[in-house]
């Protein structure tokens, strides 16, 4: 009964996952685009986007923003065997984020024992609005979540079995290389792995050796990686910028009363910092962007919509009431783990959605034990038949209303956030290329060609030469060229100044940055009808 | 017994010290409603009359009506006191010393236990909402004080005793401020609810109920006859407009069927999310340790970059939560369920102000964090002091750093927040006046005629007479009037009559080009002009 609940609830959590997968979101963001070409690339030609071959990590801004090589080298074979499509680029991430559904069922049921509460946490992270969300993109938070869950699980597992954390140590090896939110946790990870497996497990010396050396290997490889692309921003997020709080701290001092040593024992960096850091965790767990409205920007959430459902809040401290009843050690083992969730977000702050991801796993298993809290306190099997179909009704209307936003309303709203516009751009320039001479896409850059490529599925040799091959302020692929500044604006029309009488262009020019006076031949527009871009034949 | 004793009476000292020390200076200035409670009631204690003349009204109606019993009860203070901003305020800074007693036996009798009871005095004494309303004339903390001695009251005849002796002071408490009114109906129930042997006691319940139902109809005769009801308007559903406006644009922007539409977007689902956000955000971290109020009247009800409670006291809070959730069963009904109540009025309500409107929220966190801090001495006194000694170090220097930026910071950068200016205007009015034959005060709005009488303790009779005057009003020789002269800027000085003082807003943009002889300034850089004052001889 249990296994059949389990395979109902995955394939809950499958379909959900993967529903009109390639068309919502509307695009695809650069930060995906990084590594969906990039592994694209590899898997054809051994090479990343700039040429360089079979990278440790891969970028595609030059400097700045690493993309982990874990996560490029997972979607590699999926991009190459089974082709260039943005569900194709998903999957891999879409299916990790069903298994995660599975091994929540599994951690829970290793630590408490009960099927209900792990069926329940499995169901609930099915359903989750947050974990929904990022698993339908190639974002690699989504990767780490799964090798942490599989490293957390694997060890206890390990542990209990009396068998040596080899597999749970590779796996953390995995996670810390999938992203890079990922390294602030894993020493308090670690810590917490040995407190619980040591005093709760009692874990043996052998076991201890090897979770000791593995975590060292794994410390020693990222600072290896650190140190060797510290000229490329690896760590750059995690430094705080000591200029601005010097500045900041001076004025704060100016401008107060009171002798200046006291001044300065109460206003001085590390206590701004301290508080920025205290900002940045709390901010973490802010109510707002978990439960109610969602985190600002619209890229990261859809309208109206905490990261989880409002009565998920409800349910949590009764949950922690229930979980510490079931097992305290257990229950101390993943109140753990929600506080060590926010420390990534404390280093470097908002966006919450990828930084505090790993706290999308564990919440949902307080919500779980609050359920059965509630139910353990209903007096008579009818109350708990009548609670059981209010919640169910409750949360089916909750789970439609993210469908609903998520689907009916953010697909089309934020479509632009997600690039949709760069997608209608390169099928239009997929179409027309081979009527005109040339091409002109401006103010444009390396991401709109890598955006073009995707879409029109380039051979990324092409596109490898393209960056080989890039003149001062232009990349050409073929008769396209993707200009770095606007053209020339002597002329009042641009089709002036592409065009003479032997050569015909089509220019593609971005939102009203330049030549804003001509009338285009066609626009490309959001769904709110703003132009986003104006074409000239 | 008696070291406890001696612990509780410097917990009072030491809440008196952080009352009253600089509460004349610090705020510096005196806000509208401050103005209005205090020269209300030095009206009332002089005339018997209140500012617009009507003899011992039950609602005082200036630009905001007010509610009596501050009021009253600060006559009496002020008839033997005399009037300043010292004494103005004293009466609400006495009841905030108060508070402090009545937690510490309203936590003894809850808890059954002195230790917690001193903690939790403690954690009120030094707390920085606390301190902030007590340290001004703003009537929540009076209504704080009121219920406080209330459900005392309440609770300490429960068992043997009449219930309706709390009555008196429910009373007082209800005409103490408007906002806790919602809270007034939801609490009763809840002493009821968590006290049901009252149940078996018919009489005294009738007659409770009664006195109860007495005085919440009570409050719609008098607001009908007297005024006062006109606060009804800041209700969320007056707002039907905005409601109506946001519905519409949310199906407009939508893809689905209409019908769906209709399910997920409708008003009674806006107003239920506004008010879930409202509510919500009063229990969040980012309010209660983070930033405090950041909406409204942001920088008059609280410090700005800090929350309402220390940060030392979120996981304090917790563990107090937790301790509460599974020993204390009859503190839990009450503590819990009045927390959840405190924040109602400012969910039903357009504007957010949590400091003032959930003021009803303190004492019952502090409670928490009372039997938090028991809870954890307890769990680490056995191993280490250290950590004692450490946990005591933070949080003094919490407590510091709190009272640093309240008296050495705010001062500076809340200073104009709090109307420094008037503050500086009237002085300077009063001390030059007898030197001028007119003194002409450009714009400064009907309550800067109060300020002015709580600065220079005019006689209210004075105030009175021209309280109910259009502008120009006439105050001895001082002239209120609302536009500046209508001259040019190069023949003011000319067309002033000899020996006046002539004061006019830099607001107001007049005479631009002609220097004035004196300015008053804001505290903080940039150091804008306020007031221009332009002398002739």
């Amino acid at each position: 009964m249990n296994k059949k609940i389990l395979f109902l609830i995955l394939l809950l959590a499958a379909f959900l996952r993967l529903f009109s997968l390639g068309s919502v979101p509307a695009g695809v963001t650069n930060d995906e685009m990084g590594y969906i070409y990039n592994a694209y690339s590899l898997a054809k030609t051994g090479n990343n986007v700039f040429g360089e071959p079979w990278p440790f990590l891969t970028w595609i801004y030059g400097q700045g923003f690493p993309f982990m090589p874990v996560t490029t080298y997972f979607i590699a074979p999926f991009v190459g065997l089974f082709g260039l499509t943005a569900t194709m680029a998903r999957f891999p991430s879409a299916l990790l984020g069903i298994l995660d559904v599975f091994l929540i069922y599994a951690l829970v049921k290793l630590l408490f024992k009960s099927n209900k509460l792990a069926l329940l946490s499995s169901l609930f992270l099915a359903i989750s609005p947050w974990h929904l969300f990022l698993s339908r993109t190639a974002y690699d938070a989504n990767m780490a979540l799964f090798f942490y869950l599989l490293g957390t699980t694997l060890f206890i597992w390990e542990i209990k079995r009396k068998r040596l954390p080899f597999f749970s140590m590779a796996a953390f090896w995995l996670a810390v290389f999938s992203y890079r939110g990922m390294t602030p946790i894993y020493p308090f990870l670690i810590i917490i792995l040995f407190w619980y497996s040591w005093r709760i497990l009692k874990m043996n010396r052998q076991q201890a050796v090897v979770l000791i050396i593995g975590a060292i290997i794994i410390a020693g490889s990222f600072l290896f990686i650190a140190q060797k692309y510290s000229d490329r921003g690896f760590i750059a997020e995690a430094l705080p910028d000591k200029n601005k709080i010097q500045q900041e701290v001076d004025i704060q001092i100016r401008q107060s009363h009171g002798p200046v040593l006291i001044r300065r024992v109460f206003l001085n960096k590390p206590t701004y910092l301290l508080r920025k850091w205290q900002e940045n965790y709390l901010g973490g767990y802010a109510l707002n962007h978990l439960f109610l409205s969602g985190e600002y920007g619209n890229i990261v959430s859809t309208p109206e919509q905490g990261k989880f459902y409002i009565l998920d809040l409800l349910l949590i401290i009764p949950g922690a009431l229930y979980l510490f009843k079931k097992n305290r050690a257990g229950a101390g083992l993943a109140v753990c783990l929600v506080l060590i969730a926010g420390i990534p977000g404390m280093i470097a702050g908002p966006i919450y959605l990828s930084r505090n991801f790993f706290l999308v796993a564990i919440l949902p298993i307080f919500t779980a034990g609050g359920i059965l809290f509630v139910f353990g306190k209903m007096p008579s099997k009818r109350f708990k038949t009548a609670l059981l179909i209010i919640m169910a009704l409750i949360y089916v209307y909750f789970v439609g209303s993210f469908l609903f936003n998520y689907y009916g309303r953010f697909a089309f709203h934020q479509s632009e956030n997600w690039f949709k516009s760069l997608k209608d751009v390169s099928l239009v320039i997929e179409q027309q290329k081979n009527k005109y001479d040339e091409v002109v896409v401006a103010p444009s850059s390396w991401q709109e060609l890598l955006q073009y490529a995707f879409y029109t599925k380039m051979d990324p040799n092409l596109v490898q030469k393209a960056w080989h091959d890039k003149e001062e302020d232009a990349l050409r692929t073929g008769n396209v060229r993707f200009e770095d500044n606007c053209p020339d604006q002597e002329e009042k029309d641009p089709r002036l100044a592409f065009s003479d009488e032997e050569e015909k262009a089509l220019i593609i020019l971005r939102g009203d940055k330049c030549f804003e006076q001509a009338t285009p031949s066609s626009r490309i527009k959001d769904f709110f009808g703003n132009t986003y871009w104006r074409i000239y034949e | 017994m008696k070291n406890r004793n001696s612990i509780l009476i410097i917990i009072l000292v030491l809440a008196a010290f952080l009352r009253f020390w600089q509460l004349g200076q610090m705020p510096y200035g005196i806000t509208n409603d401050e103005a209005s409670y205090i020269y209300s009631a030095y009206s009332i204690s002089q005339t018997f009359k209140d500012v617009g003349g009507k003899i011992l009204p039950l609602s005082f109606n200036l630009e905001n009506p007010l509610s009596p019993v501050p009021i009253y009860l600060n006559a009496i203070f002020l008839r033997f006191l005399g009037l300043s901003v010292f004494t103005g305020r004293f009466l609400y800074a006495l009841l905030g010393v108060g508070c402090v007693f009545l937690l510490f036996l309203l936590a003894k009798d809850l808890f059954k236990n002195t230790k917690i009871a001193l903690i939790s005095a403690l954690v009120l004494a030094v707390s920085p909402w606390h301190l902030h309303i007590s340290r001004s004339a703003y009537e929540a903390g009076v209504a704080l004080f009121f219920f406080l001695l209330a459900v005392l009251i309440f609770i300490k005849n429960v068992k043997k005793g009449n219930i309706n002796w709390s009555l008196p002071f429910f009373i007082l408490a209800f005409y103490s401020y408007h906002a806790t009114k919602i809270f007034f109906v939801f609490f009763v129930l809840i002493l009821l609810y968590t006290h049901k042997s009252v149940f078996k006691r018919r009489k005294e319940l009738v007659l409770f109920l009664t006195v109860v139902s007495v005085i919440i109809i009570s409050f719609f005769i008098i607001g009908k006859g007297q005024g006062g009801l006109e606060r009804g308007s800041l209700f969320l559903y007056n707002d039907m407009e905005t409601a109506a406006n946001f519905v519409d644009l949310e199906r407009e922007k939508s893809l689905a069927f209409f019908d769906v539409r209709q399910i997920f977007n409708n008003k009674p689902l806006y107003f239920l999310r506004i008010m879930r956000e409202k509510y919500f955000n009063a229990f969040s971290p980012q309010f209660l340790f983070l930033y405090g109020e950041t909406t409204g009247l942001a920088g008059l009800y609280g410090t700005f970059f800090r929350g309402v409670m220390y940060i030392i006291e979120l996981p304090l809070l917790l563990l107090g939560l937790f301790v509460l959730l599974q020993k204390y069963k009859r503190a839990r009904k009450i503590i819990l369920f009045s927390l959840l109540i405190a924040p109602l009025t400012t969910t039903f309500t357009i504007d957010t102000s949590y400091v003032m409107r959930a003021v009803m929220m303190i004492p019952f966190l502090c409670l928490l964090v009372g039997l938090g801090i028991f809870s954890f001495q307890k769990m680490v006194i056995a191993h280490k002091k250290k950590v004692i000694m450490v946990f005591i170090v933070w949080y003094l220097f919490l407590v510091a750093s709190y009272l640093y930026q309240y008296h050495f910071r705010y001062i500076i950068y809340g200073a104009e927040t709090w109307f420094r200016s008037n503050r500086e205007l009237a002085t300077l009015i009063k001390d030059n006046k007898e030197k001028y034959d007119k003194v002409e005060v450009v714009g400064p709005g009907g309550m800067f005629i109060l300020q002015y009488g709580v600065f220079t303790k005019t006689d209210p009779e004075k105030i009175q007479k021209i309280w109910n005057e259009k502008v120009p009003r006439k105050l001895e020789n001082i002239t209120f009037t609302d536009g500046c002269l209508d001259v040019d800027d190069e023949t003011l000085m000319e067309s002033l009559p000899p020996r006046t003082l002539y004061i006019v807003p830099e607001i107001k943009n007049c005479h631009q080009q002609v220097v004035p002889s004196l300015v008053i300034k804001e505290f903080m850089e940039p150091a804008r002009i306020i007031w221009k004052i332009y002398a002739t001889e």
